[in-house]
């Protein structure tokens, strides 16, 4: 049975989890450019090291209600694979948690998904149950700018 | 004209071809779950590979290219399923090009019986789909072994003005390989230390040739020389074997350049001639780590800078005179760098004469190819990625723009086509046109096949324009008949995506029986603009500086309301239309009255247009970082960059916004 590594957090108090392998840091908030044209829960872009990166409010993803940033917001910025090319993300989060084990008999696959959900899976764990990300999902990119454009 | 020397894009055929291999192989081994984008992806693989093999004349990996695609396209109609045994032998036609290409690429021969094989298996698909044929064995080449071959020694040492006459070295020795393999020597000892002209041929040459021919065979080829042009032909009778080498070695290098030794990788090779010392050549990795290098650096001085304004007293003005020396130092050195990078873009142009030629002929076509302004310089990067697109749209034009002379007699005009390749700087863009006299894009035939493919309703309301822009979309093609030139539907969708994703646009003109116009309107360079910083509410966006016309106030007095709502107001004798920039990006301001902001007039392909922004900061020049690498594309923006302050912000691109507001994307 395999296992793996999640990294949890909190959002509007409710436990979620990124899979560890695509977490690649977590900062403090900072200065959010705002998008034109992007969907609503795309805050902006953030400047990670001369690297342009979009932040996500996942509360506004997932449609829970909006609130103010306390000490403990954050942005996961995480990494994921689109088309053979990677992409970086940031998501933010009300506060980080931990990291847990889970064993492949934890998770539950979410059996009937929307088409637009985010929500990979949910597992059971002794902290409760963690709704698990995939982060591939985050973001609704359009493929072409002629889509855009028509 | 003397001959194209196509050899300098040779490295990056080889370059490109070995990726689109890479590529097909790949979705290959996926075929038999493969979606249609994959099947897409594995056919534009194939078409660009033999797009690029037929223009340098690489028959061999053209033909097997052709037979794949040929099957592809079955895929792509649905009349065929990959089969295993079908893909096995693609892949087999795969790992042939792949030699074949590498053979090319060290200047080995190559010929196309190499190929044959592999072409009759895949032709034998094409023909009976169904079956998974057993290869045929091929017929043994016997032609040429029996033939008594006899060595000749030529030897060619020409006037200063030989390239002035119109002939070429180069052309007259690829002539004499027709009749056998061919090795030689160049004698450069004539080549002036100083005072070079590259006009001058300076070079003689001793060729030996080994081939069953006779000595007025070989005179002919020389026939058209001056008298004064010393020609030998002798016969050499040693019975030694001569090493029959190859002619590429020769064939690869330009003339004035045959002094240095034929290398592998020509790009890294340094120029061992005596006019070494005027250029070098450097890898493209190290040139763009240089740009990359440069654009920290300005983001840092940058930063500096306003560090710099807010420090007070002595300290804080040494400081300042440090900083502007600093600025001023790294401007300059950004300008020359940046110079480095510019091309002329004969590079680019210089490849279609050849074609264009081929094709015509080819074809049954009389074509005068016009090329103007091929001075004008342009990016490396761009440079090099106008290139596949750019050979798309003139194949088109030959293929399909400009008719047979017959039909143009009929329509009363000359039976010589006319093709102009144009190239010009317009604000801040390079506009390169390719426009033909032929008998132009009509909208009635787009409209029938755009309906038969599905690509529009019955119903559609489009306009004419709109109807012929239809020839860009994916899957499109007029042309009735599939031929080896274009017209499978695949060269216009892959330069539009191109095009766009340099940050550049297409915009078709064409009139039925007087021809079409493409032109393609591309940044300068993709990294580094100067940008004038302007703001509503407390967001900052760059303007790119070569784009503004002008800034000017105005009073609410001085704007006119359409009909249509749109607002104008006039600058001296022209009617410009004003948008919010808020609005046209849909971004969520405060509402902003004219006379407390300022108007940018704006230059687009589009037209001027005024743009109502809240202040006017400062003028700086900003690296260009992608929005796509993360994100995606954003109609009305070309990108993002950094401030001093470490914040982004994002780059309008005004022909994008002139488009969005005119679409009443709005």
């Amino acid at each position: 049975m395999s296992t793996s590594e999640w990294m949890t957090f909190y959002l509007a108090n409710e436990l979620y989890a990124v899979d560890i392998l695509s977490v690649k840091e977590i900062r403090s908030p900072s200065s959010v450019t705002r998008i034109p044209r992007a969907q609503k829960e795309v805050m902006g872009a953030i400047n990670l090291r001369g690297d342009i990166v979009p932040i996500v409010d996942l509360r506004v993803r997932l449609g829970l209600p909006t609130s103010e940033d306390t000490q403990d917001t954050v942005f996961i910025i995480v990494q994921f694979e689109q088309g053979s090319k990677f992409k970086t993300l940031g998501i933010k989060v009300d506060a980080v948690a931990d990291v847990v084990q889970m064993q492949g008999d934890q998770l539950h696959q979410q059996s009937q998904q929307e088409a637009n959900s985010c929500i990979a899976a949910i597992a059971e764990h002794s902290q409760g149950s963690i709704a698990l990300l995939a982060v591939h999902r985050l973001l609704a990119l359009t493929p072409d700018m002629a889509e855009v454009m028509e | 004209m003397a001959g194209i020397d196509l050899s300098q894009f040779h490295a990056v055929f080889f370059e490109e071809s070995l990726e689109w291999l890479d590529v097909l192989e790949t979705q290959l081994l996926e075929a038999e779950h493969a979606d249609a984008e994959q099947i897409n992806l594995m056919f534009r693989a194939a078409h660009s590979i033999k797009g690029g093999a037929a223009t340098f004349g690489f028959s061999s990996v053209a033909n097997v290219m052709h037979e794949a695609e040929t099957l592809m396209d079955g895929w792509r109609n649905g009349q065929r399923q990959p089969s295993e045994a079908l893909v096995r032998t693609l892949l087999k036609a795969v790992d042939i090009c792949r030699t074949l290409v590498g053979k090319l690429q060290n200047a080995e021969p190559v010929c196309d019986q190499d190929s044959a094989d592999i072409v009759t298996e895949l032709q034998q698909f094409s023909d009976d789909p169904d079956n998974a044929s057993q290869s045929l064995e091929p017929e043994p080449d016997t032609q040429t072994s029996e033939t008594k071959e006899r060595i000749w020694q030529i030897e060619l040492k020409p006037t200063l003005d030989l390239l002035m006459s119109g002939n070429d070295p180069l052309k007259l020795f690829s002539v004499l390989a027709d009749f056998g393999p061919i090795s030689g020597k160049v004698d450069f000892d004539q080549i002036p230390d100083a005072d070079f002209d590259p006009t001058e041929c300076y070079l003689s040459f001793q060729v030996e040739l080994v081939a069953n021919a006779s000595k007025d065979e070989i005179a002919e080829i020389f026939e058209w020389l001056d008298d004064d042009v010393g020609v030998t032909i002798d016969e050499k009778i040693a019975a030694n074997n001569a090493q029959p080498s190859t002619i590429e070695a020769v064939l690869n290098e330009p003339p004035a350049q045959a002094a240095s030794p034929t290398s592998k990788k020509p790009v890294e090779q340094p120029d061992k001639t005596s006019k070494a010392a005027t250029s070098i050549r450097v890898s493209t990795d190290k040139l763009d780590q240089l740009i990359n290098l440069v654009g920290e650096l300005v983001i840092t001085q940058s930063m500096l800078g306003e560090l710099g304004r807010e420090l007070e007293g002595f300290v804080g003005e040494r400081m300042q005179t440090g900083l502007e020396q600093l600025e001023q130092n790294t401007r300059e050195l950004q300008e020359s760098v940046m110079r480095v990078r510019m091309l002329p873009i004969s590079f680019a142009f210089s490849r279609y004469p050849r074609m264009v030629h081929d094709l015509s002929n080819q074809l049954g076509k009389q074509i005068e190819l016009i090329i103007e302004g091929e001075a004008t310089e342009i990016d490396k990067t761009l440079l090099e990625k106008i290139t596949d697109p750019l050979t798309h749209m003139v194949r088109n034009a030959v293929d399909h723009g400009i008719e047979k002379p017959e039909k143009r007699i009929q329509n009363g005009k000359s039976e010589v086509g006319r093709l102009t390749l144009r190239a010009y700087h317009q604000g801040g863009n390079v506009v390169i046109e390719v426009a033909d006299d032929g008998g132009g894009v009509d909208p009635e035939i787009v409209e029938r096949k755009a309906i038969e493919r599905g690509l529009i309703s019955e119903n559609h309301g489009l306009e004419p324009a709109q109807l012929q822009a239809l020839i860009f979309e994916a899957g499109f093609s007029t042309a009735e008949v599939v031929s080896d030139v274009s017209g499978r539907g695949v060269g216009m969708d892959v330069v539009k995506k191109n095009i766009q994703q340099l940050g550049g646009q297409l915009a078709l003109k064409s009139v039925v029986g007087e021809g079409s116009t493409i032109a393609v309107t591309l940044p300068l360079t993709l990294s580094i603009l100067d940008g004038q910083l302007v703001s509503i509410d407390n967001d900052i966006y760059v303007i790119p500086l070569l784009s503004i016309v002008e800034s000017i106030q105005l009073k609410a007095s001085q704007l006119r309301h359409l009909d249509s709502g749109q607002q104008v107001f006039r600058l001296r004798d022209e009617h410009i239309p004003m948008f919010g920039l808020a609005e046209l990006l849909h971004v969520d301001s405060v509402q902003l009255n004219v006379s407390d902001g300022i108007v940018v007039v704006l230059d687009s392909p589009n037209g001027r247009f005024g743009l109502l922004v809240g202040e006017l900061l400062s003028q700086q020049q900003v690296v260009i970082k992608s929005l796509e690498d993360n994100y995606q594309r954003v109609m009305g923006l070309s990108g993002a960059t950094i401030l001093g302050n470490g914040h982004v912000a994002m780059i309008l691109d005004p022909a994008g916004l002139a488009q969005s507001a005119r679409g009443g994307v709005v």
